[in-house]
């Protein structure tokens, strides 16, 4: 019953809006735990590393995240299938220092919520900077993360067709710029995901209020009750498209994708839970695959829609996601992923892969090795 | 008479209440706006930088910040004096990154506020990172600069004489910390200057109901409205003293600084308009000099205690802080600085400078240069 009404059009609308989330906060719900689903996962590819005998295997610590579809037993899953030392480690407690000690690498995440990520940026900071140790995600992702801001000013240098975005922190610049803007606009918070205070604009006039209320004493409320929208206005160009957002995951040579359709009568698709699975056209893979080469992280998600003028526009991109099956790309019937050959050719290879395995082998491969070479070509002068 | 009614001790502590500084916001105040005291600065000598004349001078942007009495005014007089195209640098409007291709190196910070030192660090960041801008402070400086938390971290990670700090992000261990920590002892909030949300927690209930509150779905209420301590708690030892604070400010080799009387029946000082200006003692210097090796920071401004048992005692530290006037440092009423010889000798001068000037100087000599010329080897964080 409750499914049932939880699939209702108007409902999933009302789940997104900062209200909704607020009002949510005072209702009975059950505390952020950790989920072992160690027993559920083993129905996808083991994925190997072949670890170079000069160089010694971390020490790894896992920091386990919240939530029903968990990353760190993927990390366990894929270290023990290659014999890699690790532990779980509880970054949150007061000893996090210490026990820091034991570890080369550090990875994870606890989950995405603003004050998770605040705490992880700066310990993964201090990790990095004062420890000298390697973290995945690292400090630089983790500042992408959830950000959308920097997500549209780094748009700028990687030369995505990221959609136009009109992000201010000053009043009278931002009552300017919406002057301008051509209505109706996407409103977005910084920190936000599944299209929670993501709200189409349609006037001048609820675009003013938005500004006068984020540029307020108090700030704008958000879904948050902990944190306001405060001295930052971010609009975003609305483009008119098929009706589907498209979403590209990259992970070195393998590339993943699905759709998700627009809720009927609303133009969000994300967190919407409409996912369709089929064949990707090529040019979004690729272009996930061209903004990687910036952006530099062992797996990178770009979310993009298909405007009516036959062009593919990058709404959001991340560092980061969530997977809930090991079938992140579907052709036909068969699940799999699409391989960039040396030669830039692209093809569909059959497989389950849950994804954090190959975005953690992606890490030690090219980040964490070329990273401790580097160390001891020094040390040997 | 407004003044006097602010001077007394009652009103200083209650303005440094959460409740307080939260209803205030509620009453008219003019809106922070930048100042120019151009005209009253120039009383103070004149820093000079030999600059190289086989490198270009950098053009230089400046962000003109929102205090009383500004930095900006001070950089500007240090760049003029020295023949470097400066201009202001509008970084709040949405065409930054347009305007950024104007110039190599951006310096300043806008204010201490929250919104206002997020939007700078993501913004550094950017500017360091994909536009290969340089910033002052660095990227790195502004996400250290008001996060007690950081500071308490590279204070461990280096062994600093830093107060014993406690810091917690999982409910549980913080409960555990409040249940076996001596009383009384200080709780702070991670983003916060002046003493503002610093209290006496005297016994274990309070601790306890504090970590509730910040555990809590909404988290607990601070200073400002828009942002809430939310899934953390700080508590550092309460050091019994001789009754000040002691501020040193490190430069290069050269150091200022002077005391803040602890307000009668409180226990905080900073932000009490309580200064003393006179001789520092040689060995809070020292212990300020122990910080500087770990965080190289062009500024460093160190605040201790004297405790009872004749240590000097770090209890925070920061990368920039307020000046209100060029005499930072007096010693029997003349005013000058420390300079540190290269032995570790420590020798009086007189003077009268702006810290911002010599700060900036410093950057552009240790930091600036260093990169330009491809001698980078020890190059800050």
């Amino acid at each position: 019953m409750l499914t049932k009404l939880k699939d209702l059009t108007v409902f999933r609308k009302a789940q997104k809006t900062n209200l909704y989330c607020r009002i949510r906060k005072y209702l009975p719900m059950r505390a952020p735990g950790f989920f072992d689903d160690r027993m559920l996962i083993e129905d996808a590819e083991v994925i190997k590393i072949e670890w170079p005998e000069d160089i010694e295997k971390p020490r790894i610590g896992i920091v386990q995240d919240y939530g029903p579809y968990p990353r760190w037993t993927k990390y366990c899953r894929f270290l023990e299938n290659n014999g890699l030392r690790y532990e779980l480690y509880n970054i949150h407690a007061q000893d996090w220092l210490e026990n820091a000690a034991k570890y080369d690498v550090v990875i994870g995440i606890s989950s995405n919520e603003f004050s998770h990520l605040q705490e992880l940026r700066r310990k993964y900071f201090a990790l990095e900077t004062y420890y000298g140790k390697m973290c995945y995600p690292s400090t630089a992702h983790l500042t992408l993360y959830e950000d959308k801001s920097l997500e549209a000013y780094i748009s700028n240098v990687v030369g995505l067709p990221f959609i136009k975005t009109h992000i201010s922190h000053d009043k009278s610049d931002a009552l300017r710029i919406i002057e301008k803007l051509k209505y109706p606009v996407v409103c977005k918070n910084e920190s936000s995901s599944g299209s929670v205070g993501v709200e189409l604009v349609h006037n001048i006039r609820r675009a003013k209020r938005i500004v006068e209320k984020a540029f307020s004493k108090r700030g704008r409320s958000t879904h948050l009750l902990y944190c306001r929208q405060k001295d930052y206005v971010y609009f975003q160009d609305f483009v008119p498209n098929d009706g589907y957002d498209l979403r590209a995951i990259v992970t070195g040579n393998r590339g993943f994708g699905y759709y998700r359709k627009v809720l009927s009568g609303d133009f969000r698709a994300s967190g919407m839970n409409l996912v369709e699975r089929r064949g990707l056209p090529e040019e979004p893979v690729r272009m996930a695959w061209e903004a990687n080469k910036v952006i530099k992280s062992p797996v990178l998600v770009v979310d993009m829609l298909h405007g009516l003028d036959g062009r593919f526009y990058v709404i959001e991109y991340s560092p980061i996601c969530e997977v809930n099956t090991p079938v992140q790309l579907q052709v036909g019937d068969d699940p799999g992923a699409y391989i960039l050959e040396e030669g830039g050719s692209m093809r569909f290879e059959k497989g389950r892969y849950w994804l954090h395995d190959l975005a953690l082998r992606e890490f030690l491969v090219h980040y964490y090795l070329p990273h401790v070479r580097a160390q001891k070509g020094r040390s040997n002068g | 008479m407004l003044n006097r009614i602010m001077d007394l001790r009652l009103v200083k502590r209650l303005r440094k209440s959460m409740a307080f500084s939260r209803l205030r916001l509620h009453f008219p105040m003019s809106e922070p706006r930048s100042v120019d005291d151009s005209e009253r600065i120039g009383d103070a000598e004149i820093v000079r930088i030999d600059w190289p004349p086989e490198v270009p001078k950098p053009r230089v942007g400046i962000v003109r910040d929102l205090e009383k009495v500004p930095r900006w005014t001070k950089y500007r007089r240090f760049l003029e004096n020295n023949g470097f195209p400066c201009d202001i640098y509008d970084i709040h409007a949405h065409d930054w990154i347009e305007k950024a291709g104007a110039v190599d190196l951006v310096v300043n910070l806008v204010s201490n506020e929250i919104s206002r030192l997020e939007e700078i660090r993501v913004k550094y960041h950017f500017l360091e990172t994909s536009l290969a801008k340089r910033c002052y402070p660095t990227a790195a400086q502004v996400l250290l600069y008001e996060n007690k938390c950081l500071e308490a971290y590279i204070a461990k990670a280096h062994g600093l004489p830093f107060a014993a700090t406690h810091i917690s992000h999982r409910r549980e261990d913080a409960l555990a910390i409040a249940g076996k920590t001596r009383y009384p002892l200080v709780s702070k909030i991670n983003h916060s200057s002046g003493s503002m949300g610093v209290e006496l927690v005297r016994t274990p209930r309070r601790a306890r109901r504090l970590v509730r509150r910040a555990f809590s779905r909404n988290g607990r209420s601070i200073h400002v409205p828009w942002v809430r301590q939310k899934n953390y708690v700080y508590f550092q030892e309460y050091v019994p003293n001789d009754g000040f604070d002691i501020r040193v400010i490190l430069v290069g080799h050269r150091a200022f600084g002077y005391y803040r009387r602890v307000l009668e029946g409180d226990f905080r000082a900073s932000g009490m308009n309580t200064v003393e200006r006179r001789a520092l003692p040689e060995e809070a210097i020292r212990a300020a000099l122990e910080v500087q090796r770990c965080v190289r920071s062009p500024q460093l401004v160190v605040d201790m205690v004297h405790a009872l048992d004749g240590r000097y005692v770090v209890i925070e530290y920061s990368v920039m802080c307020l000046m209100d006037r060029p005499t930072d440092l007096e010693v029997d009423g003349v005013p000058g600085v420390y300079v540190i010889g290269a032995n570790g000798d420590i020798r009086f001068e007189k003077g009268r400078y702006w810290i911002h000037e010599w700060a900036l100087r410093e950057f552009l000599l240790t930091d600036y240069l260093p990169r330009i010329t491809g001698a980078a080897a020890d190059a800050r964080p």
